[in-house]
């Protein structure tokens, strides 16, 4: 008993130690230390008023900018606030646009014109699985082509080689 | 003493029995190898399937919309099926072709098997005639009526555990070969020769169907006179490392056109009709489904 209570005194004591090292330390210290941590992070702002400059220096990311547009406004408006651990990585679900106007830009693509893995690796939303369906369903009629083709002046000239390549889902 | 000497002699027998078996197993592993060689190479000669070419297309072509999205502009996508299926007739294997248009700023076209054809929105907003894009898509068909892509993906070591018989791939084998597919069309090169033989057959489909066989030449000696910016280059870093470069393929075409009956359509005004650069210009979406329009 008498060692149990002694255990116990050590321990009291140095939670309470603890404690108080965290209550002075805390409000410039751990806090700010945190903090510095993450505006140290590569791809996010050091400052506010940096942000427009580096959005305009990510011109091939036009579109995952009407995105991000919202987020970092926000960011601007509170400019004490910290900016948020993992948002750089936020971007990879933003590179698939549908809207002209959200997607004048170079989707999924770094500033020498190649595919970002990290996009190519993603799996496909059910979104994009659908309309890829619809495109696979999607072909004109025998007798659309018929009429384009001699629209265009293209037929005397064509002689289909395989026969059925237009035929709707046949292979 | 009788039981000794039989028990003598079959130890003799074992004792020289014995390499005799090692020899035998020996010879049976080396026919084994033989045999799973024999298998392989049977792996990459065998073609896909229909099903199975479709299973991969339209896996492939679901991620690569994922990455650049539709350009869902429901005219649009309807001329562009027209004039891709137009060439498409001309190709040798009945393979169910179908175009779409990647939203995206960087120039370029590509296929997946299945039939499976993409051109970007950049691409479009840099031709002028119909013959240049039928000469591009013609391309991607050529590309397509060989089974590049499949050759390419059955020649790689790891992807020799596909086997014909299998009706169906399964899912691990389809993400395999999603990411190969996508890999290779959009990252690498195919070989010179199958480039080459790309150019060369689309020409003839695109003149065969009607159009003037220096669509696509011309169509990559503009590419060839754009300004070298930060901008351009971002445009066609993907044609760029995906093709030969453009000097060879417009002396290649040059030379391949001059062994075609002259003549056919440009159709420059008909494509300005359907594709004009001002259509891409903040104008919203269509969102009609293109599945719903022909079928």
């Amino acid at each position: 008993m008498t060692i149990s209570a002694a255990i116990r005194g050590t321990l009291t004591r140095t939670a309470g130690v603890i404690a108080l090292t965290l209550a002075l330390i805390s409000p410039a210290g751990i806090t700010g230390g945190l903090m510095g941590q993450q505006n140290s992070q590569p791809g996010q702002q050091q400052n506010c008023p940096a942000q427009g400059t580096q959005n305009n220096g990510q011109q091939g990311q036009q579109s995952q900018e009407g995105q991000q547009n919202g987020a970092n406004n926000g960011q601007n408006n509170n400019c004490n606030q910290p900016a948020p651990l993992f948002g750089g990585a936020l971007s990879i679900k933003k590179s698939n646009q549908t809207t002209d106007s959200a997607a004048l830009g170079f989707n999924g693509v770094d500033p020498n014109g190649q595919v970002q893995q990290a996009f190519l690796n993603s799996a496909p939303s059910a979104d994009s699985e659908k309309k890829a369906e619809a495109m696979a369903a999607y072909r004109p009629t025998p007798a659309a082509l018929v009429t384009f083709e001699k629209d265009g002046g293209l037929t005397q000239s064509a002689t289909p080689a395989a026969a059925g390549a237009a035929a709707p889902n046949g292979h | 003493m009788r039981t000794l000497k039989t028990i003598c002699i079959l130890m003799l027998a074992i004792a020289t029995a014995a390499p005799a078996f090692g020899q035998l197993s020996s010879v049976m592993g080396k026919i084994g190898d033989k045999v799973q060689k024999g298998k392989q190479v049977l792996d990459i000669y065998t073609p896909w399937t229909p099903q199975q070419e479709e299973q991969v297309g339209q896996a492939s072509a679901a991620r690569l919309i994922n990455v650049f999205g539709l350009y869902e502009n429901s005219q649009m996508v309807r001329y562009v099926n027209l004039v891709g299926s137009t060439v498409a007739q001309q190709a040798t294997r009945p393979v169910p072709y179908r175009f779409g248009i990647l939203n995206t700023e960087i120039i370029t076209a590509l296929s997946l098997p299945g039939g499976y054809v993409f051109i970007t929105r950049g691409a479009l907003a840099h031709m002028n005639s119909e013959a240049e894009l039928a000469g591009t898509l013609a391309h991607e068909v050529a590309h397509v009526d060989q089974r590049h892509l499949e050759k390419e993906i059955r020649s790689q070591k790891q992807m020799q555990f596909i086997k014909d018989q299998t009706a169906q791939f399964t899912s691990g084998q389809l993400e395999q070969l999603t990411s190969n597919s996508l890999d290779k069309a959009l990252s690498q090169q195919y070989s010179r020769d199958k480039e080459k033989d790309a150019d060369r057959l689309g020409v003839t489909y695109a003149q065969k169907a009607g159009y003037q066989a220096s669509g696509l030449r011309l169509f990559l000696t503009m590419l060839s006179e754009m300004p070298k910016t930060p901008e351009t280059q971002r445009q066609l870093g993907l044609w760029g490392s995906t093709h030969p470069p453009l000097p060879q393929r417009i002396a290649s075409l040059e030379a391949e056109e001059a062994s075609l009956p002259a003549g056919g359509q440009a159709l420059a005004a008909r494509f300005s009709q359907h594709v004009s650069p001002a259509n891409f210009a903040a104008k919203p979406a269509e969102v009609a489904k293109p599945a719903t329009a022909q079928k």
